[in-house]
């Protein structure tokens, strides 16, 4: 799987599509692992509103999850947060089974041409009691990482997030410039 | 006994003294050049020697006055003097003077030609990032850089680094106005071409040399300082607040960037040779090194 992951890094054109995205993070679980990094058995979608108004995108996305969700065997819930956008979750036990899940239902939204709307997806990791966030962003292609300490200090745990970029640049196509790290505070997983 | 023995990293010592060693002999090597090539050499190394003493001397006036940074009285900071004055009982120093800049970039520096005519200096940034905790383990680095005696040691490692600077811009010019006059003689432009060829690279390796030295008492200013304060942990949170800071790591919650749409378009940008002319070594490095301090002392208390 690493040697297919330098085949992705390789090819010239554009950022890698999301399903391959997905791929290449459930080879990433070995060196995951390796930093006593553990998923917490859910994922999210975060999913822009704009520009759909009303109930619509609600009964959009509803539809999405109950034409792919069951087949996957993946439980998914649909949140809204503070900052009006909608959060997908999506609970299965074996990390395969999440990126196969989020794959899914990503897939589900570009087949209806809302591809555009998925602003990113999250995985949260625990490490010695600190939560890891994984942000993939289909933007740019890329996973940058979080890992929150205090919203009201505006402190985040940087030297392990530097430690999580580096242990996964090889498996997964991450962001090196920490200027393009953004924080999400108050994720509902 | 209250002074404290901050122990020795034999590793970071070898290192530096590999380092020590190769910028020696490339500086020999340049001095045999320099003189070799005839006597106007000799004065022009005189007269270097010269400007750097003067601004060796001056050096904590310049610095304070480039940093825009004013020595504080114990009555104005009673708590900063509080903190220095502990400190440099620790470390065995004698206490250095105050200074606070008014530049809002957290950022902390030491001063002075030696330990008893020293100043430590932190920005008004640096004041309102840390805690006090934070702000005594960054002073107790400035303080270690104090007893180490840093601003002699690296202004003696970079002395010919700068002499070769001003050889190269002087031969630069040289060759520019065809030496001096003589443009026709080939041999004096050879000359003046392998001279300038010569401080090129007599100037980038000691700039390597230099940059690798000042990295080591970065490390060992680190140590010291965790050791003086007993807690590296409080170095470390100081200098990932720093870095976050300085590094802009982006503060804007992803949402609402988003909604901006000004969107993912910095490219990011190689950092190899950066690094090795850093001065200072990646934050992530030193909070590893400081880590392993950490579990060095817990493993030191237990047995």
């Amino acid at each position: 799987m690493v040697f297919l992951g330098g085949l992705f890094k390789r090819q010239p054109s554009g950022p890698p599509s999301f399903s391959a995205a997905m791929q290449a993070l459930s080879s990433a679980t070995p060196r995951l692992k390796d930093l006593e990094t553990l998923s917490t058995g859910v994922a999210g979608l975060l999913i822009r509103d704009d520009g759909w108004g009303g109930s619509e995108p609600l009964v959009a996305i509803d539809r999405v999850l109950r034409a792919y969700a069951p087949a996957q065997e993946a439980k998914t819930q649909l949140e809204t947060d503070e900052h009006g956008y909608h959060w997908i979750t999506v609970h299965h036990q074996w990390f395969d089974g999440l990126t196969a899940g989020v794959r899914v239902v990503g897939e589900a939204f570009l087949k209806q041409d809302y591809g555009e709307r998925i602003v990113a997806a999250v995985f949260p990791f625990t490490w010695k009691g600190k939560k890891v966030y994984l942000i993939y962003l289909p933007g740019n292609g890329k996973f940058t990482p979080f890992v929150p300490v205090s919203k009201q200090d505006d402190l985040r745990d940087l030297s392990l997030e530097v430690r999580v970029e580096e242990a996964l640049r090889r498996t997964i196509p991450t962001e090196r410039d920490m200027s393009q790290w953004y924080p999400m505070w108050d994720m509902p997983i | 006994m209250i002074q404290r023995d901050i122990g020795k990293d034999t590793q970071l010592s070898i290192r530096m003294f590999i380092t020590v060693l190769l910028l020696g002999l490339v500086y020999a090597g340049f001095l045999y050049f320099l003189f070799s090539l005839g006597a106007n050499m000799a004065i022009m190394l005189v007269f270097a020697i010269i400007i750097v003493g003067i601004q060796f001397y001056f050096s904590d006036k310049m610095i304070l006055a480039s940093m825009r940074a004013k020595v504080v009285s114990e009555a104005e900071q009673p708590k900063l003097h509080g903190i220095v004055t502990r400190l440099s009982l620790i470390a065995g120093i004698q206490k250095p003077k105050i200074a606070i800049s008014e530049i809002q970039v957290p950022n902390a520096f030491a001063a002075g030609r030696s330990t008893t005519k020293a100043t430590v200096a932190v920005t008004a940034g640096l004041l309102a990032v840390l805690n006090d905790r934070e702000l005594e383990a960054v002073l107790a680095h400035e303080i270690i850089h104090i007893k180490n005696r840093d601003v002699v040691v690296m202004t003696i490692a970079s002395f010919f680094s700068v002499v070769a600077s001003t050889l190269m811009s002087f031969f630069f010019w040289m060759s520019l106005f065809g030496g001096m006059g003589r443009s026709r003689n080939s041999s004096a432009g050879n000359y003046v071409m392998i001279a300038y060829m010569a401080s090129i690279v007599v100037w980038l390796i000691s700039l390597l040399l230099v940059s690798a030295l000042s990295r080591y008492r970065e490390y060992s200013a680190d140590r010291g300082a965790a050791i003086i304060t007993g807690n590296p942990n409080d170095l470390v949170t100081a200098l990932t607040r720093i870095s976050s800071t300085v590094q802009r790591v982006p503060k804007d919650d992803l949402r609402k960037v988003e909604k901006m749409n000004a969107f993912f378009i910095i490219p990011a940008v190689g950092d190899g040779i950066v690094k090795l002319f850093a001065s200072h070594p990646p934050v992530l490095k030193r909070i590893e090194k400081l880590q392993q301090i950490q579990q060095d002392l817990m493993g030191g208390w237990s047995s």
